[in-house]
């Protein structure tokens, strides 16, 4: 049918063109038509978007000088540690790759020390003091670096150093590090070169970023361990012991009071009640092994994300002094490799074992096993015909092993036989267990002469820790804390810069919101009313064939163009009284920065939302337009 | 070409208000093309409503039949009536159908020029400055072109509302008593005008009219409505052809 009545000459793709093109030629000569009346209603808009437009900008601006202060002090994205606890590197290549973490480095202490420094001159020798930081490429400290980041020995000084210090890049001068050792001071100097500066307000005192290897050498070597690279020789120590469960074993309930002291005081997560036949399989013990099995009351330590320490053990033995209860620590059972054999370890306390025969008991005690080393071993009876082919030896060598990225890589013991018990496992005690286990957190190495082990390194006890963005410090801080790592964080802080800002937020929507509506109501009010005194004109349009839908169109656009105009009227507006804002109020109110401002992805945003509003205020009017009767509006003309 | 362009036959078109009762009644009604038709009545008469029901403004109660005829076929306007299809009923009027009303009916935020190109552009045509001049210039409206509507007198408004109905060539122009606020003089004028752009564009003109002298001194062949009433508030009007 469409075919019948189209006439030669009429091109559709043109059409299509002329027809959009008409809409908004109708739309836009009417407006002009009545310039007044449009002026009156780009003004409204104006008048309502100005003020919204200038209260979220000092909201921005106020909130934005808040925020600069926050990140200008990098030490409101810094985390730092809340205890001393020991962790292996590997613990914070985990944490390098949770979201928001832009930084991570352990540090050898808790907080970082200072180094002596030592510049020689031509006038004499300068002599001060700086801490000492690790850092890398990566470190966000570094952000503003002049020069190079630091290298081998080459380091990065704060300017306010370098200025005290009266050196620059690619001076040199002598860091010392001293010790104390058997009552004499001992120290041993780095020949280090500026290698860059930062400036003095990154960091809150005169500081030295080093390597981490840097860093590291200065802690072993002021904590007594060896430093081959530099050939510096260490003090042997004897390790810590790292238990993974801390129980508490009374003849009598031991009371609820009691109880959480005890989880207070070593900083479990829960005491729970387990029963006596909890015990073997949680540490490991094979089913018919002997041993006292505690009676009464007992208790598992569930610790908080961390290794309990021998000095955990202690205070929870002092919790429960007064009582009939003790503490014991203990471990899961391991796999050793002993006398050519996979054999699984398993460790009790002294106090619960019960050894094959009492003569076993005395042999040990009466060699004098230490407490921290007790280093017997009850070994399977499985063994036994091996063990006496090999002509009974005093000691036989251990291999324990180690996952990959923990710090002790393989460890070979020397241990004593004292006896055999019953089944395919070797039985230590807890505290050679514990022993054992903190090879996870720093690398042992056994040492021959003195049939002990000792400590390779001194692990790490502090870390450096940066968000991304001061936003995720509190939550970043709280995951940490969930995973057991004690930190300090500005979080209270941050947390209060959020609430303002929210509160702001919720202020400006509010505000702006009354007003939207308030122009909503105008908007549609006009463009309603516009139609209905322009009845004739719509008619006309339908007669002379303009179907419907274009029809439609007309009033949307003319809202498009209002609001259009009126929404630059409002950024011009805008942009004069902020720029008096920011240039004597803001000076009048001594606000360092912009008191009023807007981001290009604000205009775009208020501009679109602007747009959007009158489109939808303008559908009744177009819904209006639509409606009109031809005949009717005809007639009634 | 064909016998007809517009052929109508048996329709009614009742219209209600309250105890009032109207009926418009046309046995038959068959416009051929290149002709000028007078339709006349007493005010009341059912004029306008007639006038309604072709320009498609309208639909009718019952009717039998009531077609456009081009040489591309029949188009059925009762059924696109019936089933309110306004795409094709806003495209048959643009391209066949012009309408001068009793006013001008000229956008009065458009130039004469606007006015006259709007027609144009709604079929997807473009249309140049000499068109338009040649399609003013017969009636001295070309030197009006940049002029709005309340710059020209009621004559010139009537005049660019004819150029505007006949400037697409339609097949039938609609007249709603084109002369109804210019003089006797003027009123001839712009009617012979009419006539003659009409027969030179093959146009049929049908022009609603209460001036039954007008209307005798151009029409090839007129229509009266002659209202009866049936009984009280019941009025009932129907077409007949008084003279050719």
């Amino acid at each position: 049918m469409s075919e019948s009545i189209h006439k030669a000459g009429f091109s559709s793709r043109a059409g299509k063109y002329w027809r959009g093109n008409v809409v908004l030629h109708i739309a836009a000569r009417d407006l002009w038509h009545e310039f007044l009346l449009s002026l009156c209603l780009i003004l409204s808009v104006t008048a309502i978007l100005t003020p919204i437009l200038l209260l979220a900008s000092v909201k921005v601006g106020f909130i934005d000088r808040l925020r600069m202060e926050f990140i200008e002090d990098p030490s409101f994205r810094e985390i730092r540690p809340g205890s001393a606890d020991l962790r292996s590197e590997s613990v914070f290549e985990d944490i390098r790759n949770w979201p928001g973490v832009s930084y991570a480095i352990p540090t050898v202490m808790m907080n970082p020390r200072e180094v002596a420094v030592r510049i020689r001159k031509t006038d004499g020798i300068f002599r001060g003091e700086a801490t000492l930081l690790p850092s890398t490429d990566e470190d966000p400290f570094l952000g503003r670096l002049q020069g190079d980041p630091p290298s081998g020995d080459n380091v990065v000084v704060t300017a306010d150093f370098a200025e005290a210090a009266g050196i620059g890049i690619g001076d040199a001068f002598t860091i010392v590090v001293t010790r104390i050792e058997n009552d004499q001071r001992k120290r041993v100097q780095i020949d280090a070169v500026v290698n860059g500066l930062i400036p003095a307000d990154v960091l809150p005192s005169q500081t030295i970023l080093g390597t981490p290897e840097l860093e590291q050498h200065v802690e072993f070597y002021r904590s007594g361990v060896s430093v081959p690279e530099r050939g510096w020789l260490g003090i042997d120590m004897e390790p810590r012991q790292a238990f993974s469960f801390i129980f508490g074993a009374s003849p009598e309930p031991v009371g609820e009071t009691l109880k959480s002291n005890l989880a207070v005081r070593i900083g479990a997560r829960e005491a729970r009640r387990i029963g006596p036949a909890e015990l073997p399989s949680i540490i490991g013990v094979p089913a018919g092994t002997r041993f006292n099995s505690p009676v009464g009351d007992l208790l598992m330590l569930v610790p908080g994300g961390r290794m309990y320490t021998g000095r955990d053990l202690i205070e929870a033995n002092d919790v429960l002094r007064n009582s009939e209860a003790f503490a014991f620590g203990a471990h899961p059972a391991r796999d050793v490799e002993m006398l050519g054999r996979n054999i699984r370890m398993f460790g009790l306390p002294e106090s619960l074992q019960i050894p094959e025969t009492a003569g076993d008991v005395e042999n040990a005690r009466s060699r004098g096993a230490s407490l921290s080393l007790n280093d017997r071993v009850l070994l399977p009876e499985s063994l036994k015909d091996q063990f006496n082919a090999n002509g009974r030896p005093d000691r036989i060598d251990v291999q324990v092993g180690y996952d990959d990225g923990e710090p002790t890589k393989e460890l070979l013991l020397s241990l004593r036989p004292s006896g055999f018990i019953q089944g395919d496992s070797a039985m230590v005690s807890s505290a050679l267990m514990a022993l054992l286990e903190r090879g996870r957190q720093v690398p042992l190495r056994f040492d021959k002469s003195s049939n002990g082990i000792v400590e390779q390194s001194t692990g790490f006890r502090g870390f450096r820790i940066i968000g991304s963005s001061i936003d995720l410090i509190p939550a970043l801080a709280e995951r940490l804390e969930a995973s057991g790592v004690k930190v300090r964080a500005k979080s209270s802080q941050i947390l209060k810069l959020q609430r303002l800002e929210r509160s702001l937020n919720i202020l400006v929507f509010v505000v702006a919101f009354v007003a939207l509506i308030g122009g909503f109501s105008i908007l549609t009010s006009s463009f309603f009313a516009n139609v209905q005194r322009k009845k004739v004109a719509y008619a006309t349009m339908r007669l002379i064939g303009m179907p419907k839908r274009l029809v439609f169109r007309i009033p949307i656009a003319q809202a498009c163009i209002i609001a259009s105009l009126g929404f630059l009227a409002s950024v011009a507006c805008y942009v004069l009284i902020s720029s008096i804002l920011n240039s004597f109020i803001a000076a009048e109110l001594d606000f360092d920065g912009q008191l009023s401002r807007l981001y290009f992805s604000h205009f775009v945003l208020a501009g679109l939302f602007v747009v959007a509003s009158a489109c939808v205020a303008s559908l009744a009017a177009s819904r209006a337009a639509t409606s009109i009767d031809p005949a009717d509006a005809l007639r009634t003309d | 070409m064909s016998a007809c362009v517009l052929e109508l036959r048996n329709l009614t078109k009742t219209l209600e208000s309250g105890f009032y009762r109207f009926d418009l009644f046309v046995p038959k009604l068959s416009l051929e093309p290149a002709r000028f038709y007078g339709l006349t009545g007493k005010s009341g008469s059912g004029k306008s409503t007639m006038l309604d029901l072709l320009a498609m403004v309208s639909a009718p109660t019952a009717v039998e039949k009531f077609e456009f005829l081009s040489e591309g076929g029949a188009v059925d306007i009762a059924k696109l009536l019936k089933d309110s299809n306004d795409v094709a009923i806003s495209d048959l009027r643009l391209r066949n159908f012009g309408y001068v009303l009793q006013s001008g009916g000229l956008f009065p935020f458009l130039t004469v020029r606007g006015n006259l190109e709007l027609p144009f552009r709604l079929a997807g045509r473009e249309v140049s400055d000499r068109e338009l001049v040649e399609l003013t210039c017969p009636f001295e409206m070309d030197q009006h072109l940049d002029k709005y509507p309340h710059a020209l007198s009621g004559g010139q408004r009537q005049r660019v509302s004819v150029i505007r109905a006949l400037c697409i060539s339609p097949a039938i122009v609609l007249a709603d008593e084109p002369t109804a606020s210019v003089d006797e003089n003027m009123a001839d004028a712009i009617v012979g005008e009419l006539k003659q752009l009409a027969a030179s564009k093959g146009t049929t003109v049908l022009m609603v009219s209460h001036d039954m002298e007008l209307v005798a001194k151009f029409a090839d062949e007129i229509f009266s409505l002659r209202p009866e009433p049936v009984e009280e508030n019941h009025i009932r009007s129907e077409m007949s052809v008084v003279g050719v």
